[in-house]
């Protein structure tokens, strides 16, 4: 096709020359010269609408060897891959050769979002017909993790990946896969579309777990636990990286939902909570504050367990808080790993104020939350002060 | 401004160029961000009129939609395009309104979302298009706004963003998307506003530009993305304004004209646009005494020019 357009023949005895041929070879690269793909695209485009309205099979092959031409050149052409999805239809194309040539164009293009979606309508439909379900899908996370390596924060790339390991019905596989990428945020710090996945994985998981009368899932606590773990080992090591705070924020959302299980917090609350917390100033105002929330709310309700559910949420606040603060070097204003940890620690007492905890009616705030809120805010708005505004928010 | 003016007008004349051949795909999008990036700088009269709607209306397919260009499948995406061009050209009254809107409100499914087109593709961006031309045609009440909501509000995340799908990474692009489309639907009370400023806010970086994501690079495009949000959303004082300005007008080209991602790359129409939407949202319009004179005001909701909008008497925005 391109001696046909351009006219011209290759010649690769000056291996490291640049000719101004339409092809031209570098060591072992092959190359279109960027000269010429207009021409070949016009050529494409010509030809393209007249073999996809005719039906016969012979205009297929030309068809099929268009979109390719085309697709390896511009990712993005989402009519070019409709073309080749009525072939497939038309079962001109194989779904699994269509995979093989998807992976081909990704390496080319591993962030472009029509091939993700185009990729993800065969996926669809080769979970219709295909008996080895989870074997397919296995090479789909690996295609996914292709991705992700060759463009950094590939939006698309993990989003398949979600979709993917959603439908695995086998759960120590998905426990398995959450092992997997948190292996390779320990690696990427900075890749907040890998971290966002764990923490969305989390989730989904968690609300199925608890949807569930039975609670079945037995690796849902080892999974908060370890997603924990995680996000604290990781932030000890990198405190400067904005996508872990924001993780340890998505799986602190996430237990909190999970206190409601007493599972959770035995195995939780006295290895990761209690340790860093349990000896605080801060701990023993929250704890006398919740002594009072339970004896008023026991007399509305029969509640011990309403007075522990208020225990264990107001423990994890105090946790994150104590967290952030001892990443924080107050008497250095303008550390870098300041900035994300005192950011965190004003969204953690927003939650707190979300949640009345700092002030009743009935009762004096709590004061040295109230102190502790000042300081952060304070250092905030001379740490971060393109956001001044947005602080000062807070402080309301 | 007379280079903005120069770069806009010369790329019609490009179309030999390796760029315009690999962007034809997305060309109805390319005219209403080449046009309306005109419009905003007082000089839309640099189109052939006659000659732009002839070309969008050669794209229509018979469904009602239209496609990225000639001989292009139809989509959502270059539908809304389609129908923003004739607007700004005042020239929607040569396609069938209510065709358009069945061809929308037939993307439509039962969990409130929209498919882009007819081969299924599910993402937020598709229900601001499907909500935001409804609307502009005036024919929101062909799908079912309720169910449009619930859907939106399901790809909500814990820090308070969106993404395209449920479970889906928050970003800056699809946070406008939904917020926009909540608020045509008159339901931002949905949204968890602080939370979700914090968030936006938090995407300026030290050299004052925004970025879509945390530790990704600040370009130019989230000057609209994240800027409308906040602006729909009544908190655009938690950025520091100035700065953003001022990364703007570094990422223009000084000697070609047109707007880059950002300071030092090379100018494109994508940029341009939303270079020139970020100052006029920032304040910068030449009604405020120390703005620009010749920049028109933008709506953040539609994102098209607020005398546009007035002209068909629909609603512009104002922040609460």
């Amino acid at each position: 096709m391109l001696e046909q357009l351009c006219g011209s023949s290759c010649s690769s005895d000056e291996t490291f020359t640049i000719r101004k041929g339409a092809v031209v070879v570098i060591g072992d690269r092959l190359a279109i010269g960027q000269w010429c793909i207009p021409r070949l695209l016009r050529f494409v485009k010509q030809n393209l609408n007249d073999w996809a309205t005719c039906q016969d099979s012979s205009n297929v092959k030309q068809l099929i060897h268009l979109t390719r031409a085309l697709l390896l050149i511009v990712a993005d052409h989402a009519t070019a891959w409709n073309h080749r999805k009525r072939m497939i239809r038309g079962k001109h194309i194989e779904l699994l050769h269509e995979i093989d040539f998807i992976n081909l164009v990704q390496t080319k293009f591993p962030k472009s979002q029509e091939v993700w979606s185009h990729r993800k309508w065969v996926v669809a439909n080769m979970l219709k017909s295909t008996d080895d379900v989870e074997d397919f899908l296995e090479k789909e996370i690996q295609a996914t993790a292709r991705a992700a390596t060759l463009y950094p924060k590939n939006y698309y790339a993990w989003t398949h990946r979600y979709w993917v390991t959603t439908r695995m019905q086998s759960v120590p596989e998905c426990e398995a896969k959450a092992e997997d990428v948190r292996r390779f945020c320990r690696l990427n710090v900075s890749d907040s579309a890998a971290h966002s996945f764990r923490t969305s994985l989390l989730a989904f998981r968690a609300y199925r777990w608890l949807e569930d009368g039975q609670r079945r899932d037995e690796h849902m606590v080892d999974m908060i636990r370890n997603e924990l773990n995680h996000c604290i080992t990781t932030l000890d090591q990198h405190p400067a990286h904005e996508s872990v705070w924001i993780a340890l924020q998505g799986v602190l959302h996430v237990c909190g939902q999970c206190l409601v299980d007493e599972r959770v917090k035995v195995k939780i609350i006295p290895t990761i909570f209690l340790p860093l917390v349990g000896s605080s100033d801060l701990m023993e105002e929250l704890r006398a504050w919740e002594l009072f929330l339970r004896d008023s709310k026991s007399s509305a309700s029969s509640s011990g367990s309403q007075g522990s559910k208020w225990r264990a949420r107001d423990l994890l606040l105090a946790w994150a808080l104590q967290f952030a603060r001892s990443h924080v070097h107050f008497d250095d204003p303008t550390a870098t790993d300041n900035s994300h940890a005192l950011r965190f620690a004003a969204k953690t007492l927003s939650k707190v104020d979300q949640q009345n905890l700092l002030s009743s009616p009935h009762e004096k705030p709590v004061e040295a939350v109230l102190h502790l809120k000042a300081e952060i805010l304070r250092l905030l708005i001379c740490v971060c002060p393109m956001q001044e505004q947005a602080w000062r928010s807070m402080a309301n | 401004m007379d280079l903005h003016k120069k770069y806009l007008a010369s790329l019609k004349d490009k179309k030999n160029s390796f760029e315009h051949a690999v962007t034809e795909y997305l060309r109805m999008s390319g005219v209403y961000w080449g046009l309306c990036s005109m419009y905003l700088i007082s000089s839309e009269d640099l189109l052939n009129k006659d000659e732009v709607v002839q070309w969008v209306l050669s794209c229509q397919h018979p469904s009602g939609g239209f496609g990225g260009s000639v001989d292009h499948d139809a989509h959502l995406l270059y539908t809304l395009s389609a129908v923003q061009i004739l607007l700004i050209f005042d020239k929607i009254e040569l396609v069938d309104k209510e065709k358009i809107a069945n061809y929308v409100a037939g993307l439509q499914q039962d969990d409130g979302s929209f498919y882009g087109d007819e081969w299924g593709e599910v993402d937020t961006r598709f229900s601001y298009c499907a909500l935001s031309c409804l609307s502009l045609l005036g024919l929101l009440d062909k799908i079912d706004v309720n169910k449009a909501v619930d859907f939106i509000v399901s790809c909500m995340n814990f820090d308070g963003g969106f993404g395209c799908i449920p479970g889906a990474e928050s970003h800056g692009g699809q946070i406008f998307c939904c917020v926009a489309a909540l608020a045509i639907a008159d339901s931002l009370h949905h949204v968890r506003a602080d939370d979700l400023c914090w968030w936006l806010c938090e995407r300026q970086t030290a050299g004052g530009g925004l970025n879509g994501r945390p530790e990704k690079l600040p370009d130019v495009c989230y000057s609209w993305w994240n800027l409308s949000a906040l602006v729909i959303l009544g908190r655009i004082d938690w950025i520091d304004r100035e700065k953003l300005r001022q990364f703007i007008l570094n990422a223009q080209d000084e000697t070609e004209g047109g707007i880059a991602d950002r300071p030092g790359d090379v100018a494109d129409v994508f940029h341009t646009f939303f270079g020139i939407s970020g100052l006029s949202l920032l304040g910068y319009t030449e009604e405020d005494e120390e703005g620009i004179p010749g920049l028109r005001r933008i709506d953040p909701v539609y994102a098209l020019p607020v005398q546009v909008l007035e002209r068909m008497n629909v609603r512009v925005w104002r922040a609460v």
